[in-house]
């Protein structure tokens, strides 16, 4: 029993140590600055607006400062799916989401304060 | 703005303080106080990781994508399930060897080592460590341009949960010792579950499970997210208010069937393998990840 347990732990680091690595890895160019496009999004709790609404394809930063009096949520959708988000933007934050690697195509932003429900959602261009 | 960085920092201090409060409860119930610098070690480990690497992604060049971040903390929270599991049953047959059913021999077979004592604070204050860090730097950041309301918000409602954990282990530490492997037992199966549709919440946001979209019930109109109520239901249960089908199965899968082999009383003539067995087979039930 001792030593399955030892061996699921050792398989549990693994597993940690692989997924960290495989992100700062994968996205060196990741940070606001360095992104090929830096966009801010101004949220309050009946508003979401994005400095810009196209880019170029590449990796995308939004930095996301919640103006509002509720928790706010920052997702960038492709259809159903979620290309990446950042949740606990609490009033008063500022945070940066960043996607690398994102394709030409038609995405949609949504701002979502108060955590719940489809959210603000708008269309995004990636040309 | 004081109060809903409040509510953020008392519910993720609830999800990371749970399991580590019944770990030590449970150590010093029973006399295992060797464990309990392990648990502070896996603890203390955790933190340290988390604010350095939180440090690293909100000050350096570099950022974790979005799905390995979700990824990190849907992976972690499944393993931190599997030892919790085992903790369950591990409890179980603590229960039973103090009242006398078992030899003390068998218990000590059972015993989880150092290591696996270790993991279970690193992974239950791991999980969503980063993302509770980075959120720290986040108010901080903000304090530093002027606003420290967040700030403070935050570090007293972290203080809160804290505190909460810590009333939580004094009350544990009175019940007497047979309610107390009861009640923490199902205790700790519930919020197994809860973390257990954490973990798989976040991978299929991340895209690597599929169902999203799916939800067996969606109360987000009955329970506002933004309350206090709310963040308590999350920070202990992880109760979302819309839950995928994937996420409900699951739950109810797992705590009905760990719940089922903790509660069944023990036969007195049958042989010691049972008990030893079930660990891994509910782990492997509860992870169709």
């Amino acid at each position: 029993m001792r030593r399955t347990l030892a061996l699921t732990a050792v398989a549990a680091l693994g597993l940690v140590a692989c997924g960290e690595d495989e992100g700062s890895v994968s996205d060196g160019a990741g940070a606001a600055g360095s992104a090929d496009t830096a966009l801010t999004v101004t949220a309050t709790d009946d508003a979401c607006t994005l400095s810009a609404t196209t880019a170029t394809p590449g990796s995308i930063a939004f930095t996301v400062t919640n103006s509002g009096s509720k928790v706010n949520e920052f997702y960038v959708y492709s259809g159903e799916d979620i290309v990446g988000e950042v949740e606990n933007i609490g009033p008063g934050l500022t945070r940066t989401l960043t996607v690398d690697d994102v394709a030409a195509g038609t995405y949609e932003t949504a701002c979502k304060p108060g955590m719940s429900g489809d959210g603000i959602r708008a269309a995004f261009t990636v040309r | 703005m004081f109060v809903s960085n409040a509510l953020i920092g008392l519910r993720e201090g609830l999800e990371a303080a749970l399991v580590v409060v019944i770990l030590l409860a449970f150590l010093v119930k029973t006399n295992r106080t060797w464990g309990i610098r392990f648990v502070w070690l896996g603890v203390g480990t955790a933190i340290v990781l988390s604010v350095a690497l939180g440090a690293v992604l909100t000050y350096g060049t570099r950022q974790l994508s979005f799905e390995a971040q979700e990824a990190v903390g849907g992976t972690a929270s499944i393993i931190a399930v599997g030892f919790v599991t085992a903790m369950v049953f591990w409890m179980k047959s603590a229960a039973r060897s103090i009242s006398g059913e078992l030899k003390g021999k068998l218990d000590r077979a059972l015993d989880l080592g150092p290591l696996a004592v270790a993991l279970v604070g690193f992974l239950g204050v791991g999980r969503e460590g980063l993302e509770t860090a980075i959120f720290f730097y986040a108010t901080a950041q903000a304090a530093g341009s002027g606003n420290n309301v967040p700030l403070l918000g935050w570090v007293l409602g972290f203080a809160g949960a804290i505190l909460l954990g810590y009333l939580m282990y004094k009350g544990a530490l009175k019940i007497n010792l047979s309610k107390f492997f009861r009640y923490t037992g199902i205790a700790l199966v519930v919020v197994a579950g809860g973390i257990l549709a954490y973990g798989i919440h976040d991978l299929q946001e991340a895209g690597f499970l599929p169902g999203l979209n799916t939800l067996a019930f969606d109360v987000s109109h009955v329970i506002d997210s933004s309350t206090w109520y709310a963040a308590l239901l999350k920070g202990i249960f992880n109760f979302t208010p819309q839950t995928t089908v994937l996420q409900a199965i699951a739950w109810t899968l797992y705590v009905a069937t760990v719940l089922f082999f903790f509660l069944r009383p023990a036969r007195s003539s049958g042989p010691a393998p049972t008990p030893a067995a079930d660990p891994a087979r509910q782990t492997a039930t509860a992870g169709p990840a």
